[in-house]
């Protein structure tokens, strides 16, 4: 196992190759909603594998690595609950959504997903908006925001923290990927759907 | 005891990237190593909340980026050393040393005329055609009139003088940032923000807080003093500062 804390490089590769495609990877993961395992939970152990991977060099393709990742997830959980209809998880499907390049429109989609990144800011409190833009945008240290700011810098951490909460639930609700991420959460009775696609 | 739910988690994780962002006691870093051990869900939260957070770096450093055309422009989020580069870039040609600057002094093109003014405070500016900019340095600020035409502005960091560009009743302050304004006959005031963090504001009192504007975002200014803002992306804002390059 890599450490469980990436390196700033690995984190850097992981906003710029994995996170762009996050939007993409929950809607797949909504429609092949399986009995006990939330869609949140998946994207997590998605990310805490790949942090934890000894290298990424030999990737040439993240979007289809996540993907494939999370279906490694989604068939370890069926193995480990004994559910034997695994032909419902359409491989096919799979190859068709990772293994194409981003289209045009793919890559717009992406575009306007940091469009609405920067946007959401705009619906912190100033202070706490202010804090994350000096430290994000301006690249002061959070000491040198506190600084500027008049404020201590434990203050600062907390608008960080604040700040990164929202950005970080702007993926978890679907606002980024748009209504079609936005369906339903959870279900009745986990024995009334063990594989299904919606 | 219920199992932690991935919201919970988050909201964990987004308090310890906040903690990583600044940096850990070794304390602080054995508590999160033992935090994060627990539960696998836990180590991707907080790898997940970095990336967020390092999603939001303007230029992030990766030595194979594609992402170069920032640098080939100039417009670095450094805005000293990009100004420099964007000197080099045009071969110093109508590159101006204007090394005592301090009471107002005045820099103009005409028609069909681009130059570049170097300031003292090696803060670069690039004039349009048919543009005419008023600089005033003081002890506690950077003023520049721009009085007419369109300038392009890359900023030396010095957070204890703000670098403010007025025209037509309205501020653009930044520190350490490049940024255009432009004032043409018949269009509104525009401003394009290539790198760093800018504030738009009537200069007037009572006026409405500032508008921020990070890189890539285009604002218009109405008449009214309205500042509408666009978020086009920093490609799109390079593009619409090309003209710059062959100053």
């Amino acid at each position: 196992m890599g450490p469980m804390i990436p390196a700033a490089d690995r984190t850097i590769w992981l906003a710029r190759h994995i996170l762009p495609h996050e939007p993409a990877l929950r809607a797949w993961l909504r429609r092949r909603a399986v009995a006990g395992l939330e869609t949140d939970d998946v994207i997590q152990e998605t990310y805490a594998i790949l942090a934890g991977l000894g290298d990424v060099g030999h990737i040439a393709s993240p979007r289809a690595y996540a993907f494939q990742t999370a279906q490694s997830l989604i068939l370890r959980h069926l193995r480990r609950a004994q559910i034997v209809r695994m032909e419902a998880l359409d491989d096919a499907d799979l190859q068709s959504v990772v293994l194409d390049a981003p289209s045009p429109e793919r890559q717009v989609s992406d575009r306007q997903d940091l469009r609405r990144l920067a946007d959401l800011t705009a619906t912190l409190p100033a202070k706490c908006r202010e804090a994350f833009l000096l430290r994000k945008v301006e690249g002061l240290s959070q000491r040198e925001v506190a600084q500027r700011m008049g404020i201590s810098e434990g203050t600062v951490e907390k608008h960080i923290a604040r700040a990164l909460r929202v950005l970080m639930n702007l993926f978890n609700d679907g606002g980024v990927a748009g209504p079609e991420a936005s369906e339903e959460k959870g279900s009745g009775s986990p024995q009334e759907r063990d594989v299904s696609r919606n | 005891m219920s199992r932690e739910t991935s919201q919970e988690i988050d909201a964990t994780a987004a308090d310890w990237a906040a903690k990583l962002d600044r940096g850990l006691s070794a304390d602080e870093r054995a508590r999160l190593d033992a935090w994060a051990a627990a539960d696998v869900r836990r180590q991707g939260a907080v790898a997940r909340a970095m990336a967020v957070l390092a999603h939001f770096d303007a230029e992030p450093a990766e030595a194979d980026s594609p992402r170069k055309a920032a640098p080939a422009l100039g417009l670095g989020r450094r805005g000293f050393l990009a100004g420099g580069a964007i000197a080099a870039s045009v071969g110093a040609v109508g590159v101006l040393l204007a090394s005592r600057i301090s009471q107002g002094d005045d820099y103009a093109t005409a028609k069909g005329e681009r130059r570049s003014v170097r300031l003292e405070d090696g803060s670069l500016i690039v004039l349009n055609a048919a543009s005419k900019v008023r600089v005033r340095y003081s002890r506690g600020r950077r003023d520049i009139a721009l009085l007419r035409g369109e300038a392009l502005f890359d900023v030396a960091k010095d957070a204890a003088r703000p670098f403010v560009v007025r025209s037509e009743g309205l501020d653009v302050r930044a520190v350490g940032t490049s940024f255009s304004v432009s004032r043409l006959r018949g269009r509104p005031l525009e401003v394009y923000v290539a790198a760093g963090f800018v504030d738009v504001a009537a200069d007037a009192p009572r006026s409405p807080p500032p508008t921020h504007l990070m890189p890539g975002c285009h604002a218009v200014a109405s008449d009214t003093g309205d500042v509408d803002v666009k978020h086009i992306g920093v490609p799109a804002v390079e593009r619409a500062l090309a003209w710059a390059k062959t100053a």
